[in-house]
């Protein structure tokens, strides 16, 4: 009851208004919080087994309140201290526990509980619980968590999203990237799925960075250029097209798999470009062809006029009648070839046909794109997936990739990185491609020689 | 494919009724019961299979531990002596979860399966690779188990003689140094390992190879190395450390110069092989007769001469 008066007095003194209801009665090792006045709603012991600020938030504050004109906390009953001591404490091992199995080593070791000053250990208690359980921000975009393609674990992926540029040529260059990756076999990183993603900016990848810890990261193309022309034959036009693009990889980096992520661009491609010539044959239909023919002859010959007289006698009657007669009529017919008429009309087919078979300017037609486009886009997508270098599986090797429009196009070859023995040339591949190369060092990941090795190892050797 | 080997469901059913209280620990249980229920696998075991169409097919297996218990290596054969089935299998424990790894190189397949239990007797696995499958269950029962797909059922108990293994066509003995470099190592690792490689089965593009502490004899690791339509796997699991890897290697016959890549249960490099002989021609007919694998942090060299 003296506590109990104690912190009443507390309370009515208009000090610690954070813990104003807040009474705290300590018995026998145990916390139990109750409301002045009000029947607690539940009393238990202070959970020593989770890294969490829970429970203990109100508190510390009446723990920490200095009420004026106090320079010092407010006395606590014996044992207090220790216990509290002991509890955050204990919550600390345990975020260090749960730091040290997702990985953060120096987090689970800065976690660790090493002052016994409550203050210290409730700010240090504050911090690791906002390592372990990160507050991510609410995110309007739907999170990731496919089921995995390969293993147990949750399914990494990569989007494949554009930045700027043509849509439809974006979307198209993203679908070829996407696909040929796919049917290329390539081993990526963490086993990750692509994941074409036409309609994302980098801005929305790096909301779902932060937010999915499946995401691994995001492929993105950027089309730098793009144009087209054409040039017209008697019977058909020449028409090209040209396009430019590069492609980057953010990573979304995390210190620990369940943190939020970061995206940092950590690759880029060479401008990848292709070009496609068409020759589009305009073919004339019969007629125009006459006509157009007709109308040349025509515009050199001259004019030529046809005209026929026709004089009908009538027989003299007897007697002459009082008005007269008509003795006789005289009918012309006139011809006229009129050669500027016959051009119009022949023009007027040719137009037609070549409005028929027209594919000028393929890169305004929007939304879609036209054949030609897409054709060269593929090229592109072609280029850039060899700038990837990725290693396939020899099964897959010397694969080609097909699609609705254009030749089979066979699959880039891999360049081995340097390093080993006869691959002693070449490059390396894109970040997210994984690449048998043993020669790699211990940050770029690898299988270990530890594996063919006893553990742990035996005395090292001098 | 789906095909779970008959040996070792049976010696899960006899986990189950034998340690049922180890079986409910939690994903850190400790070691000693995991080991406990590894040892509970070792012995023979009679298995029948039968189909839908109504035919019976009979198998002996045997299970033996490799290295300090914690990962087995079994055996399948057919109870007649020859011809189908013959396969092996690895059980482990490994991440906080069992293992079971199937080789069947004359069927041409293999498979990785997992249960996320840490007790040995789960009520459901997965095939977690190459191609995910987790639609098979097994039951426990007082005295046996079965397993049932919708096309077979497969049936189990422990035997009362030991079938014993089919001898190795033929066999190479290999003396191995490893060089490490790494976690304050540098050079040589104190250790020579013996590295016997033996063909289980004639006709079939497989060999297999234990490696063990030329000093003490244990295990160090053990690996299968198969050809599948279009490439080469390799199946190496580390007894004393727990590690297991399965790799995609090139199909061509000469190991010499090949390049591996790690594809489960992460995807990263691999290792490569160097200076591979042969006594005669390369390939899976002649077993190499040196060899040297190279990691990213060391190498082991193996050749038939002491080193």
């Amino acid at each position: 009851m003296e506590r109990l008066r104690k912190v009443r007095k507390l309370c009515s003194s208009g000090v610690a208004a954070a813990a104003g209801l807040i009474l705290v009665s300590f018995q026998a090792g145990t916390i139990a919080p109750a409301r002045a006045g009000v029947q607690a709603p539940s009393a238990g012991a202070l959970s020593t087994d989770a890294c969490s600020t829970a429970q203990l938030s109100d508190l510390m504050a009446v723990y920490t309140a200095r009420p004026a004109p106090h320079a010092t906390p407010y006395p606590l009953p014996p044992n207090t201290r220790s216990y509290v001591t002991h509890v955050i404490g204990a919550r600390l091992q345990e975020c260090s526990t749960k730091l040290r199995a997702e990985g953060g080593i120096a987090a689970a070791d800065a976690c660790l509980p090493r002052d016994g000053d409550v203050g210290v250990l409730w700010t240090q208690l504050q911090l690791c619980d906002a390592l372990v359980n990160p507050k991510v921000p609410a995110s309007p975009g739907i999170r990731w968590q496919l089921p995995p393609v390969v293993g147990s674990q949750s399914q990494p992926v990569i989007f494949v999203l554009g930045a700027g540029g043509d849509a439809a040529m974006l979307g198209k260059l993203i679908s070829s990237l996407t696909v040929y990756l796919d049917q290329a076999g390539y081993y990526l990183a963490d086993n990750a799925v692509l994941i074409p993603e036409p309609a994302w900016s980098p801005d929305a990848f790096a909301t779902q960075c932060q937010s999915s810890p499946q995401v691994e990261g995001a492929i993105v193309v950027q089309i730098t250029a793009a144009g087209a022309g054409s040039s017209d034959l008697f019977v058909s036009r020449k028409s090209w097209s040209a396009i430019e693009a590069t492609a980057l990889y953010a990573r979304c980096e995390r210190d620990r798999p369940a943190a939020a992520g970061v995206p940092t661009y950590i690759w880029a491609s060479d401008i990848a470009s292709a070009q496609n010539r068409y020759i589009t044959v305009t073919p004339l239909t019969p007629l125009a062809l006459l006509l157009t023919l007709g109308a040349a002859y025509e515009e050199f010959a001259p004019a030529r006029t046809s005209s026929t007289t026709q004089t009908h006698v009538y027989p003299t009657p007897v007697p002459t009648p009082p008005g007269g007669w008509i003795s006789q009529q005289m009918t012309t017919n006139a011809t006229t070839v009129n050669a500027s008429t016959l051009g119009g009309v022949a023009a007027s087919f040719l137009a037609s046909t070549i409005t028929y078979t027209n594919s000028t300017a393929p890169l305004t037609q929007q939304p879609t794109i036209d054949q030609q486009t897409w054709d060269t886009l593929q090229n592109v997508a072609l280029n850039l997936v060899g700038q990837m270098n990725c290693w396939q599986p020899p099964a897959k090797a010397n694969n080609t990739f097909k699609d609705v429009v254009g030749g089979a196009r066979r699959a880039p070859s891999y360049n081995p990185p340097p390093g080993l023995n006869e691959y002693a040339f070449g490059k390396p591949s894109a970040p997210f491609c994984e690449q048998p190369n043993p020669a790699l060092d211990d940050h770029q990941g690898g299988e270990s020689i530890r594996d063919v090795l006893p553990s742990p190892l035996p005395p090292r050797q001098e | 494919m789906r095909r779970l080997t008959a040996g070792f469901l049976a010696a899960l059913a006899t986990l189950g009724l034998s340690a049922p209280a180890t079986c409910a620990a939690a994903a850190s249980a400790p070691f000693a019961s995991l080991a406990d229920q590894a040892r509970g696998l070792v012995g023979s075991w009679n298995c029948q299979t039968t189909r839908a169409g109504g035919l019976v097919e009979a198998e002996q297996d045997r299970i033996e531990p490799i290295g300090n218990g914690l990962w087995l290596h079994g055996t399948a054969r057919s109870a007649t002596g020859a011809g189908e089935p013959f396969y092996d299998f690895y059980v482990g424990y490994a991440d906080a979860r069992w293992v079971f790894i199937q080789i069947y190189p004359a069927a041409k397949f293999y498979f990785v399966g997992i249960s996320d239990s840490a007790a040995l007797s789960p009520s459901s696995w997965q095939i977690v690779y190459p191609t995910r499958q987790d639609q098979y269950q097994f039951r426990l029962t007082p005295d046996s188990f079965t397993i049932s797909y919708p096309d077979l059922t497969q049936f189990c108990q422990r035997a009362s003689t030991d079938p014993g293994m089919t001898p190795p066509s033929t066999r190479s003995t290999l003396s191995c140094s490893s060089w490490y470099w790494g976690n304050g190592h540098s050079g040589a690792v104190p250790l020579t390992e013996s590295l016997t490689i033996s063909r289980p089965q004639d006709g079939v593009a497989w060999w297999q190879g234990v490696a063990r502490n030329a000093s003490t004899g244990e295990v160090v690791y053990a690996y299968n190395l198969f050809d599948l339509p279009g490439k080469r796997i390799s199946v190496l699991v580390n007894a004393t450390s727990g590690a297991y890897a399965v790799a995609d290697g090139s199909p061509s016959k000469d190991l010499n110069g090949s390049v591996w890549m790690v594809a489960y249960p992460r995807v990263q490099s691999g290792f490569a092989f160097n200076g591979v002989g042969y006594s005669t021609t390369p390939g899976q007919q002649d077993l190499p007769t040196a060899l040297t694998l190279i990691f990213k942090d060391g190498y082991q060299r193996c050749s038939a001469q002491q080193q």
